[in-house]
């Protein structure tokens, strides 16, 4: 193998040859990923851009109305954030709001914390459950005290742009059959560590675009624990947040079962902090996979069949869901089978081309995300982008070995039921109930 | 309801003894050995009134004397009773009368070793009055709680010295303690109102927006399979507990449901929170205010200690200063300080002279009174002797306090001094031996400074001190 061999190696391949060699690339990834997402964000732009004085009535009427906004923030032993939080909620365009802040069952000074902040006037309300009831009830007890017209839901150790709470706003005004809107979520700790950089690149292209592209072909199926409005009257109908793992796509289903649009706005951001270390990265994502299995083919499966509250773009959300998370997952075991049977040979440069096509891929989905992004796009120190040629690695191995061994586990021995996420009372329950 | 004065240290059996009247008892300072009280039910105000005569007068046999209630029927309130040395039913009286009078007779003993107690003595430190009060009784003091004072807790036994019912008894108890006459327990803690000091306080759980006190209080329930959290009460249909949310029976707490936590409601502005602010409204002034600004003190028990033991039979001066005051003239700090000036100034003048300061240093003296007890006087006396037959008439000796004192030795070297304060320490050690005291650790150190133009006597105490702190 040698760089005149690979060069002649691709000099003679014949169209054909392409196809058979790397289909996976150009049938399911590039179109899906590169054409079709970039095609629907160009029809987001150009829609915007002709929509901006209906934004601008929208953003009137929000601020005429002036709605009271329930800020909801569950959680465990969070209290060293909550501090931080209040304060960059203090600075937000939009503050006709309510903080209320769950402590759920904290063993440590959270508490303490919180009576002192709620003294001093930085959160509105606070309660705590003595006992731990997992994220769903502590979100759920919230709900029970809010007076919000909208609830939004964020996590603890994130933080808001200024003007997020009245972006995440706009679209319930914009469209009356908004139920919920997923914001933006982005990553504080950019320049922290290597893991970081990748996971900046991530969430910029699978979330900041691909949300905005699966909301454009109205099969948006998740919105972030980290950052997500609601409209009161949709979490009354559907009672608040079921158990998780994955309460948040979970959710997300359950108000698209009730009819209601579910949206992405782009430009409300929620910074986070993601995992710094690849070990507590591969934990996270290890827990998330898992709960596709469970509430797309167990909980939700019922969304395929044609009942009476059958709708298609709910039913393509799941089917392209399944099909590009779980059954495209293990097109890559079949497509290493398949190229060991047709082109052992070759293995070598099939590979090296693949980096580079998927490689070229990445550059094109960050340059047209980070356009997207552009006007609400911040960036420690720029250096990001150079990271983008370890993406294909990234994404392509590291991130997939993740996702086939969570899936395998959650087939076979439906280990989300015994996550430590939940408090076992809840997931014994779960597990029996099949939930 | 009568008196009976009782002159005889025989029992007080009521027939053999004779009634009374209040004036008489406390005009006669010789012979009244106690009294007894022979009370009838609604005589509260009265029988109060002549404990506070007799606790209040001035002559030691009369305010330290026993006194007895005898009762009818149903007793008299505790409060009473305790201001009382005892408090005997009549029916009880034969069997009770020979401990009654072993206790006056304990009362009287103590009474003959009052130095110099005459017809005529009298005192007037109520703090004073109490130390003699406790000795005479050898028994410690307990406070109450009662209604009646508006610190919601009295010393009954020393409440008839005082005129009013106020804090001066917890004031001179507190003065007695810092001086350590009185040792003290740990009684009870007690919360006070912070205008008025009053312990008569309503706890009120208010609203944290509004500050309604009318509250609703309910359990939440979190129904573990679906998560629905809620109110108790949204859970209630029918006598069973259904889960609004998914129409489940909720069956087992526990199991599949909980009460993680309480939740208030507010009746006023149906705020509904967590943590009502508790506020706290005095009865006696009516004033309001923050938990935080509640006073909380202790109440405690007195017993008197050795030191107090002491200085109730001798006074509330040091008993070894005041030993030594009257064998040899103390001098006060003041006179001191200008004799060591006028030596200086002599010394510097005529540069003949050599004279010295001593500084001698008791450690652990207060055991002396501890295991020594009432034999202290005696020992005190004899070292007082030694440091008489030491010290030479133109010594010039003062107390910088009860442990450490200073002493102007003039016209001697430093050679002689030592020499001087070495027969004094002997002495002294051989003093303790004799009074079979050798086991104390009363430890002498003693320390000799020359005097020159430049001896500072503050500098020279302070190094006594420091001496005093190794």
């Amino acid at each position: 193998m040698s760089l005149a061999g690979l060069f002649a190696f691709v000099q003679n391949l014949t169209f054909a040859q392409v196809l058979a060699y790397f289909w996976p690339f150009f049938l399911l990834d590039m179109l899906r990923y590169v054409i079709i997402e970039s095609l629907l964000i160009f029809k987001f732009l150009f829609r915007r851009k002709r929509r901006q004085q209906r934004r601008a009535l929208a953003r009137h009427q929000l601020f005429s109305e002036r709605p009271v906004v329930s800020i909801i923030v569950p959680g465990k032993n969070e209290g060293k954030h909550i501090s931080a939080l209040a304060n960059s909620l203090s600075q937000q365009t939009y503050n006709n709001f309510e903080l209320i802040i769950v402590d759920d069952g904290s063993d440590d000074n959270t508490a303490l914390i919180c009576r002192h902040l709620l003294k001093q006037g930085k959160i509105d309300r606070f309660f705590r459950n003595e006992v731990r009831g997992g994220k769903a009830s502590g979100a759920n007890t919230a709900l029970r005290f809010s007076k919000g017209k909208f609830i939004i839901h964020i996590d603890a150790d994130s933080h808001l742009a200024a003007d997020a709470i009245e972006q995440i706003l706009l679209p319930f005004y914009l469209d009356e059959t908004v139920g919920a809107v997923g914001g933006d979520v982005r990553v504080a700790n950019e320049n922290a560590s290597f893991a970081t950089r990748l996971q900046t690149i991530e969430y910029i292209k699978t979330i900041s675009a691909g949300r905005v592209a699966a909301s454009e072909l109205g099969i948006l199926r998740i919105i972030s624990g980290a950052h997500g409005a609601f409209k009161r009257e949709v979490l009354e109908q559907i009672y608040g947040w079921d158990v998780g793992p994955g309460l948040d796509g979970d959710i997300t289903l359950k108000i698209r079962k009730l009819g209601y649009r579910v949206v992405h706005a782009v430009h409300a951001v929620c910074y986070t902090n993601v995992p710094s270390k690849f070990s507590s990265l591969r934990k996270q994502r290890y827990r998330w996979d898992r709960s596709l299995v469970r509430f797309r083919l167990r909980k939700h499966v019922n969304m395929l069949a044609p009942a009476s509250n059958f709708r298609s773009s709910s039913f393509f959300s799941i089917i392209e869901n399944i099909v590009f998370n779980v059954f495209f997952d293990f097109k890559w075991i079949v497509y290493v089978i398949y190229m060991l049977y047709t082109a052992p040979h070759y293995l070598g440069y099939v590979f090296i081309i693949n980096y580079f096509l998927y490689f070229l891929a990445n550059i094109v989905q960050f340059i047209i995300a980070r356009a997207l992004i552009a006007p609400s796009y911040y960036s420690a120190d720029g250096l990001t982008p150079f990271f983008l040629p370890l993406m294909p690695f990234y994404t392509g191995l590291y991130l997939r070995a993740v996702r086939t061994y969570a899936y395998l586990m959650e087939f076979l021995h439906k280990t989300s039921y015994d996550d430590p996420w939940n408090p076992w009372k809840v997931s014994r329950i779960a597990k029996k109930e099949k939930l | 309801m009568k008196i009976y004065g009782i002159t005889t240290e025989s029992s007080f059996v009521l027939p053999n003894i004779a009634t009374s009247t209040i004036e008489s008892l406390l005009d006669d300072t010789g012979t009244t050995k106690g009294a007894v009280v022979h009370y009838t039910q609604g005589d509260k105000g009265k029988v109060h009134h002549w404990v506070q005569r007799i606790r209040q007068h001035p002559h030691p046999r009369i305010y330290l004397m026993p006194l007895a209630l005898i009762y009818e029927g149903e007793k008299p309130p505790t409060l009473l009773q305790k201001q009382f040395d005892e408090c005997v039913s009549v029916t009880q009286l034969n069997s009770a009368s020979s401990t009654k009078s072993a206790l006056f007779e304990r009362v009287g003993q103590w009474l003959d070793r009052i130095p110099n107690l005459d017809n005529n003595s009298s005192d007037s430190s109520i703090p004073f009055k109490i130390l003699r009060l406790m000795a005479s009784r050898n028994k410690g003091l307990e406070p109450i709680l009662t209604p009646s004072n508006n610190r919601g807790f009295v010393y009954p036994a020393i409440e008839p010295m005082f005129e009013r019912s106020d804090d001066s008894p917890i004031t001179s108890l507190d003065f007695l303690h810092r001086q350590q006459f009185l040792g003290r327990d740990f009684f009870k803690r007690a919360h006070f109102c912070p205008i008025c000091e009053s312990a008569f306080l309503n706890f009120i759980e208010t609203c944290p927006d509004c500050a309604a006190e009318n509250l609703t209080k309910e359990e939440l329930v979190h129904h573990f399979k679906c998560g629905h959290v809620d109110n108790l009460s949204h859970f209630e249909r029918h006598n069973q507990l259904v889960c609004p949310k998914c129409d489940e029976r909720l069956k087992h707490i526990g199991v599949d449901y909980d009460k993680p936590s309480i939740v208030y409601q507010c009746k006023q502005c149906t705020l509904q929170f967590q943590d009502p602010l508790l506020k706290v409204q005095c009865y006696s002034c009516e004033s309001v205010s923050n938990i935080d600004d509640v006073s909380v003190e202790d109440i405690y028990v007195y017993q008197l200690s050795a030191i107090g033991l002491n200085a109730a039979l001798y006074g509330l001066d040091a008993l070894f200063t005041s030993i030594l005051q009257t064998d040899l003239q103390l001098f006060s700090n003041r006179e001191f300080k200008s004799f060591i000036h006028i030596e200086k100034a002599r010394i510097s003048r005529y540069k003949k002279s050599t004279s010295c300061v001593a500084t001698i240093y008791f450690e652990n003296l207060d055991s002396l009174f501890h295991r020594l007890g009432k034999r202290t006087e005696q020992l005190f006396k004899e070292i007082s002797a030694v440091f008489k037959s030491v010290f030479r008439e133109s010594d010039v000796i003062s107390a910088l306090n009860e442990s450490v004192f200073v002493i102007l030795m003039t016209e001697t070297s430093e050679e002689n001094a030592n020499l001087a304060l070495n027969r004094l320490k002997n002495a002294i050690q051989d003093l303790f031996e004799a009074s079979l005291a050798k086991e104390l650790s009363v430890g002498i150190l003693t320390r000799v400074h020359r005097i020159d133009s430049a001896s500072d006597l503050n500098l020279m105490l302070e190094n006594a001190l420091k001496v005093e702190e190794k």
